[in-house]
């Protein structure tokens, strides 16, 4: 099959995806209860006031024609304005994109340091303690909840270590980290929605004054929702490194290579290990959602300006655009990461373009 | 031929699998590309013989079997058994061909299922058929797996209890269960040793007698097929090309693949080494593109030349050959010479360099050295290749060369011993002689 | 002239699994002689691919050479080790069994390569052919630099993690070098593809089977190796390519005057390519001697049995003729492939129970004997030194009580754990036998 072709294909089958996922949000807003005219509006507002907003909103057309002006809407690139705070939806969405980009990229670079070496220990060393102990590892890092997770890390760290942590609604936390005096920059930003420092400004710190204290402080912040949001991952991954090598390295073509007498780093990595990347990326690329997913919990555990703290606080407040706004971008997101992750696979494995 | 009627008469049968086949590809406005595994097979299976259907793997034997066991859907043709079109039957009738026709597959090792009991596996075609009583059926259980040489005890076992060739006599005893007039035998032995593999032949041989059973028996193995058919079809690339009394294909094959086919296994003795054999040179074509005429045309060594043409066999299959490769486009123009001795623009090189070029390419192309008047022939249009138009030489050369195995397609015939090969229609003259290859 | 170019002597290798002691090869001699083609031929579970994966020092755990001796002749090693390993040296033979891991590795593409039975999965799926030739091309290239040390030998061969890593950067901290891939292009031109610059970019899964088995021919070929060792090399082709192939390997072996150690199941590709013969049964080599010897004057009836079950292509009646029950009926071995599990082995002839001949001096262990025909002929049954002794017969039910019954019609009852290993994972080398097409 061509690039093309199969590209094609990808994109059509997204925008199915993209496509349900608007219309069951849609539907969601539909049967949930409350008169969205009163959401929108203050306590207390008067019933013309009411009225005339259903009129506006369109809220008083039948279902399937306030169904199709939404999707119009949405084709359109019009997500509307939120309840809440009035302002555009998309904007309030793309203020809060690169937090959680930032979020889940250092949360899959810190999976993939540690699980793909510890996968191959365990893949190399099979049923020696290394095995044992890294199997036990990823058993525990499959099974434990993000939220726990988060929140522990947050009392070892920032309570019993002292290091300062944005806290969720957990006083007693906050309390033990105000105690702490530096470096605490940015620190109080938190709850107005404002990181004390992006990953790009740290950057530009560092390029334009030489220093790495913005850096310093990025990562300080980053660390640990990144390490919450990465076990789940690191655990699966070295799971499926583990298991993925154990198979690769049965096989007849290793055997080959070593008996043309290749050395053993190049049988073990440039053969072995690549072959065993191929089906890694692909579960990689299904289980974006499950990270999105979680970036939501772990973003709520450590007051994480992302997308995923927004989305809570829309729900909150039943702010439907808002809340739609989001899904839909982060269906968008799955979507491109997985065609992406389609594209990668193609390029690896030479066998699937042919087919 | 035998007076009465066959059991089975295959007439025309056509499979064909379909790529691009998908909406987008419609969309893309690629067509479909059939693949034809099976492209017009026809033969009668007699009451009480075993037909042999033999050749290399993907040659369509496996799926005309299961085609005519109506185990896959015909695209075109039709199959009669015992006078019926099995692809008219339906309801009783068509319970009635599934019970009288039976199948035995090549893999001992998946064809039963390994969470059943042998037991159950054998009885398992009695219980869907409803045949007889509980105790009834457990009886006939029993006795089968006598009859295949288990022991009855052996009921309750699992098949991964048993050995390769164990599991081959429980896969036939359950074709055996509902007394089946016609079984196929697909490749039936070849997942098995070699001493193993002579018990089960034995064993349906005895089997075929005490039931009078007619067999289908598929198989790549040309000694197996010797020593169990009474006729053989051979196959190649989809189609029969010839059928035979066992011993007449043995002793006198008359198609040039089934003479090669014969000819390139080697012999367990000791003379083997000192055999003259002719081997075939390159692969079976792909059934996406089958060739033109002759499917065998593209590696038969006595590819019939043009009448006026003086030109031995030899020299003949070699300019054949070249232009196949040059009709698919399968010579790197880039990799001609020494590094970089000729440089490539548009697809062909500087005319200062054709001459050179084309003596390059000559070598690499063709080993054997032509006639003169061929050699003209030839370098022309190589030199038409040097400059980079393909079809220019490949005209050049078919104008020159164009053989009539290419144009038309020969037709297996009648008679007891039909062979599909222009060397043996009467039509044509026979140039050369088909026994010039001995 | 002849000369030993490799000595196996006593050699056992075993599996130790769960269900238990595995004797896959058990005290195998064999002696094979610089440029001549040794076939061993021997049905699944035979022991045949374990023999050859033991010289190539391919065996992993659970499997383990657990004694014998394997001599191998090369001056220039012996010379090249004299200092470091003293002890492995037998005039001009090495003791490769004595040799430490790393220096038997580097003899592996230099000394001994191997062409396996299925190219489709022995080539790596991602990597393009000319690429995995050009490896093997390097192996040799970076061995022969140094050739007289075998630390340095060891040491060029080796290649770290680092280097691997920095490749990805630095082209030239590739282990693939230029000339390597230039000469891969030779070695396919070499054993008949054509086109081999294109083909050379290609990958595995482009190549059609018989291509793909004359690139690994190329590949083995590329350290220009005293002993080659084919296992099964075709037995996944069709008879029209196995022709082709065999008739490389016979060019190519002419031509170079390699060894070649041909392990198949198939006794017509033995007699096609070897010049002499082991036959194998039970992890032993039961009989072997020139060709002529096993085909034509063998005294071990598993011989007799393996050459009877062939039917024939020509000659013989086939079953047209008027008593075709008779005249054609195969004449199979009865009973099926032995147990290998050490507990359930008895210190006998491994072939007693399907033995036609079977007396009671079979129930000792027979040696190997000297046996007619030439000085190489060798036997592992009583036969080759006592006539059959009618009186001597062990009684038909003799193995019914402690094994299986013999017999074509009825076979034995599979007891749990007593059917025939053949196709039992605990065996990984052992499963590309004669169980596939
Ligand atoms: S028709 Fe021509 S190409 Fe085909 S088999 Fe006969 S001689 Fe060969
Ligand atoms: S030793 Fe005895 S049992 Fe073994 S093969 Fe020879 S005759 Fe048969």
């Amino acid at each position: 099959m061509s690039m093309a072709k199969f590209l094609v294909r990808r994109l059509l089958q997204g925008i199915v995806v993209i496509w349900g996922v608007v219309t069951i949000m849609f539907g969601l807003r539909a049967v949930a209860p409350g008169d969205p005219a009163n959401l929108m509006l203050a306590e207390g507002a008067t019933q013309e006031l009411v009225e005339q907003v259903r009129r506006e909103e369109g809220l008083d057309e039948p279902v399937y024609v306030q169904y199709l002006d939404y999707v119009r809407e949405l084709v359109t690139g019009d997500f509307g304005y939120s309840w809440q705070s009035n302002r555009e939806v998309e904007a309030m969405v793309i203020e809060r994109i690169p937090a959680t980009i930032e979020l889940t990229i250092a949360a899959t670079i810190v999976a993939l340091v540690i699980a793909i070496p510890l996968g191959v220990i365990s893949a190399t060393r099979r049923n020696e303690p290394a095995d044992y102990g890294a199997t036990m590892f990823s058993l525990l890092g499959i099974s434990t909840p993000n939220f726990w997770l988060g929140l522990m890390l947050i009392l070892v760290f920032g309570v019993w270590f002292g290091i300062p942590y944005p806290t969720f609604g957990l006083s007693w936390v906050s309390l033990a980290s105000i105690s702490v005096p530096f470096p605490s920059v940015g620190f109080y930003d938190f709850p107005t929605g404002r990181r004390p420092v992006g990953f790009g400004e740290a950057v530009r710190t560092l390029v334009r004054y030489g220093s790495v204290y913005d850096l310093l402080v990025w990562l300080k912040h980053i660390a640990l929702p990144a390490l919450t949001l990465g076990t789940y991952f690191t655990a699966l991954i070295t799971r499926l490194t583990r298991s993925g090598m154990v198979d690769e390295l049965g096989k007849p073509y290793v055997t080959a290579s070593q008996a043309k007498g290749l050395p053993s780093v190049l049988v073990r990595y440039k053969h072995v290990l690549r072959n065993t990347m191929i089906p890694v990326i692909t579960v990689l690329g299904l289980q974006m959602g499950t990270l999105m997913g979680g970036a939501v919990i772990t973003e709520t555990v450590f007051n994480w300006p992302g997308l995923g703290l927004r989305l809570i606080d829309a729900l909150g407040t039943r702010d439907w655009p808002l809340m739609q706004g989001i899904v839909v971008f982060i269906a968008i997101a799955f979507v491109t990461i997985n065609i992406a992750v389609d594209a990668v696979y193609n390029y690896l494995d030479p066998r699937v373009s042919e087919q | 031929m035998s007076v009465d009627a066959p059991l089975v008469r295959v007439d025309g049968l056509r499979k064909y699998f379909w790529e691009n086949d998908s909406l987008l590809d419609r969309l893309f406005g690629d067509e479909p590309v059939p693949v034809r595994a099976v492209d017009g097979v026809s033969f009668d299976i007699h009451e009480g013989e075993t037909l042999g259907l033999v050749g290399e793997s993907g040659c369509g034997k496996s799926t005309t079997g299961e085609t005519l066991l109506r185990l896959q859907e015909p695209t075109e043709g039709r199959v009669e058994f015992d006078g019926e079109n099995v692809y008219d039957l339906g309801g009783a009738a068509l319970t009635d061909f599934r019970r009288r026709a039976q199948v035995v597959f090549q893999d001992p090792f998946s064809s039963l299922d390994p969470r059943m009991t042998i037991g159950d596996i054998v009885r398992q075609p009695l219980d869907v058929h409803g045949v007889g009583t509980d105790t009834e059926r457990r009886e006939r259980v029993r006795d089968l797996l006598e009859r295949v040489g288990l022991s009855a005890d052996q009921i309750d076992r699992y098949p991964h209890e048993f050995s390769g060739g164990q599991r081959q006599r429980i896969g036939i005893a359950r074709a055996l269960a509902l007394e089946p007039d016609f079984v196929v035998l697909d490749e039936p032995t070849s997942a098995l040793d070699v001493s193993v593999q002579a018990q089960v032949l034995n064993l349906l041989d005895d089997l075929q007698d005490e039931f009078d059973l007619t067999y289908l028996l598929i198989s790549h193995d040309l000694s197996v097929i010797r020593h169990v058919c009474d006729r053989v079809a051979v196959m190649y690339l989809g189609e029969v090309v010839e059928i035979a009394p066992v011993e007449d294909l043995f002793a006198d094959p008359d198609h040039p693949y089934t003479r090669a086919l014969l000819e390139s296994v080697p012999r367990a003795s000791t003379d083997e080494r000192e055999r003259d054999r002719e081997t075939l040179a390159g692969d079976v074509p792909s059934p996406r593109d089958p060739p033109s005429g002759c499917r065998f045309r593209t590696r038969c060594p006595m590819v019939i030349p043009p009448d006026d043409l003086d030109i031995d066999r030899e020299t003949y299959r070699a300019l054949m050959t070249l232009r196949q490769r040059i009709e698919q486009r399968d010579v790197s123009l880039e990799s001609v010479g020494g590094d970089d001795q000729f440089t490539i623009d548009d697809g062909g090189v500087p005319a200062a360099d054709v001459p050179a070029f084309v003596a390059a390419l000559k070598d690499r192309l063709l080993a054997v050295d032509l006639p003169e008047r061929h050699d003209a022939i030839v370098e022309d249009a190589l030199a038409e290749l040097a400059t980079g138009d393909w079809d220019a030489a490949e005209d050049r050369l078919r104008t020159a060369y164009e053989s009539v195995c290419e144009r038309d397609h020969p037709e297996l015939g009648d008679g007891s011993h039909p062979v599909a090969c222009h060397l043996h229609d009467d039509a044509i003259e026979r140039t050369p002689a088909p026994d010039s290859l001995d | 002239m002849t000369e030993e170019i490799l000595r196996v002597s006593d050699l056992s290798t075993r599996y130790f699994t769960q269900e238990g002691q595995v004797n896959a090869v058990s005290s195998l001699d064999l002696e094979i002689e610089r440029g001549e083609v040794f076939g061993i031929v021997g049905e699944s579970g035979s022991g045949k691919s374990v023999t050859a994966r033991s010289v190539m020092d391919l065996i992993e755990p659970p499997g383990e050479i657990t004694d014998g001796e394997i001599r191998y002749r090369n001056p220039d090693l012996v010379e090249a080790i004299a200092d470091d390993h003293p002890n492995a040296i037998d005039g001009e033979f090495v003791k490769l069994l004595e040799l430490p891991d790393d220096v038997r590795r580097s003899l592996r593409g230099t000394s001994f390569s191997m062409i396996f039975q299925d190219p489709e999965s022995s080539f790596n799926p991602t990597l393009t052919v000319g690429e995995q030739l050009a490896e093997a091309v390097e192996v040799q290239r970076r061995a022969s630099a140094t050739p007289r040390s075998t630390r340095a030998r060891t040491e060029s061969a080796e290649y770290s993690l680092g280097s691997l890593l920095l490749s990805n950067v630095f082209p030239s901290r590739r282990y693939v070098s230029e000339e390597s891939r230039d000469r891969a292009i030779e070695l396919l031109e070499l054993v008949g593809i054509p086109d081999p610059v294109e083909r050379a970019d290609e990958y595995p899964h482009e190549y059609s089977g018989g291509m793909l088995q004359r690139a690994m021919i190329a590949q083995a070929l590329a350290g220009e190796p005293d002993v080659l060792i084919a296992d099964e090399p075709t037995t996944a082709l069709d008879v029209t390519i196995q022709a082709q192939i065999l008739d490389l390997l016979d060019d190519l072996q002419r031509e170079t005057g390699m060894t070649i150690l041909l392990i198949t199941h198939n006794l017509g590709v033995i007699a096609r390519m070897c010049d002499r013969v082991g036959v194998m049964y039970a992890g032993e080599i039961v009989e072997r001697g020139t060709l002529e010897d096993v085909f034509d004057e063998q005294i071990h009836p598993y011989t007799a049995g393996l050459l009877g079950s062939v039917p024939d292509l020509e000659g013989g009646a086939t079953r047209r003729d008027a008593d075709r029950r008779t005249a054609d009926r195969l004449q199979p071995i009865p009973g099926n492939v032995p147990s290998l599990l050490d507990h359930e082995m008895d210190d006998r002839c491994q072939f007693a129970d399907r033995c036609p001949k079977a007396m009671t001096a079979c129930l000792e262990h027979p040696p190997e004997y000297p046996a007619g025909g030439s000085d190489a002929h060798r036997a592992r049954c009583v036969l080759a030194e006592r006539e059959y002794d009618e009186d001597a017969a062990l009684s038909d039910g003799y193995f019914d009580e402690s094994k299986r019954p013999v017999g074509d019609e009825h076979a034995e009852p599979a007891e749990p754990g007593t059917e025939p290993p053949e196709e039992r994972p605990q065996q990984p080398a052992e499963n590309t036998g004669g169980e596939r097409q």
